[in-house]
């Protein structure tokens, strides 16, 4: 299904990107670790230029 | 007498049509064998022949594009490709929807709304409860009027496979720790969305796939 990459995206750089003091629930922060790891990957293999 | 002469006659005329038959028949391959544009599944270089131009050009031969794209690429397609049974060419997802719609309702009415605001769908991997299975890829006609190269259609293959990848086996190319990819949840749904877009980019970055 075609959608853009970038607006798929957007709300994960946020997330990467934040270094909030929010209280978040666990199951909030697995998510936040989660997309942070998604994103370190995607640097990794050189794929997170296309999303951003 | 007459009866006999007409008689004679009768076996004599067939003979005559089997012969206009043969020739007839003759000609049509050797049309077939020296047309490259135009290849029928009559001539016996059929598969060799058709190619992504030959295909935008004619409708009827795209299912058969599709089945030679797949099966010459499977093998270098990676893990995820493997969990695609088939390619479909449904030119407005009409088979698509009346599969759906036949295995379960309710799951069909939220694709159609997806499916109605975005116009230009290239290919679908639907998710009709058949987690465990490999998935049929329904391709549309928009992906003849886009795609120029078999690397291009490959590349939205590459797309396709990463869902199928996730209602087979619950996980896509890069493990992800902590989330479920197959709940289907808002989240989930996302994450499977960036994933599958970052396989073929991962292959073009690669120089795998060749695009303009």
């Amino acid at each position: 299904m075609r959608k853009s990459a970038r607006e798929a995206y957007q709300p994960f750089t946020l997330i990467a990107n934040s270094d909030s003091q929010i209280q978040l629930t666990d199951e909030q922060k697995k998510i936040v670790e989660a997309i942070k790891s998604l994103h370190k990957r995607l640097q990794n293999r050189g794929t997170l230029y296309y999303f951003l | 007498m007459r009866n006999k002469q007409i008689t004679n006659l009768q076996p004599r005329n067939a003979l005559i049509s089997r012969r206009e038959l043969i020739v007839s028949g003759t000609l049509t391959a050797l049309l077939c064998l020296t047309s490259k544009d135009y290849p029928t599944p009559s001539s016996s270089n059929f598969l060799q022949n058709i190619n992504i131009q030959s295909a935008k050009r004619q409708e009827r031969i795209r299912q058969a594009y599709l089945d030679s794209v797949f099966k010459n690429h499977y093998e270098t397609g990676g893990e995820s490709w493997q969990s695609i049974e088939k390619l479909v060419y449904d030119p407005d997802l009409e088979k698509m929807f009346a599969l759906g719609k036949e295995l379960n309702k309710r799951l069909v009415i939220g694709y159609k709304e997806y499916f109605d605001r975005a116009k230009q769908i290239i290919m679908a991997t639907p998710y009709f409860g058949n987690k465990g299975k490999k998935s049929n890829v329904y391709v549309t006609q928009a992906l003849f009027e886009i795609a120029e190269t078999d690397d291009e259609v490959c590349v939205e293959i590459d797309n396709e496979s990463v869902h199928a990848m996730v209602i087979e086996k619950g996980y896509a190319h890069i493990p992800l720790e902590g989330i479920k990819l197959n709940d289907y949840t808002k989240l989930s749904s996302v994450i499977q969305e960036i994933l599958s877009f970052e396989f073929p980019f991962y292959n073009i970055r690669n120089g795998k796939r060749k695009v303009r």
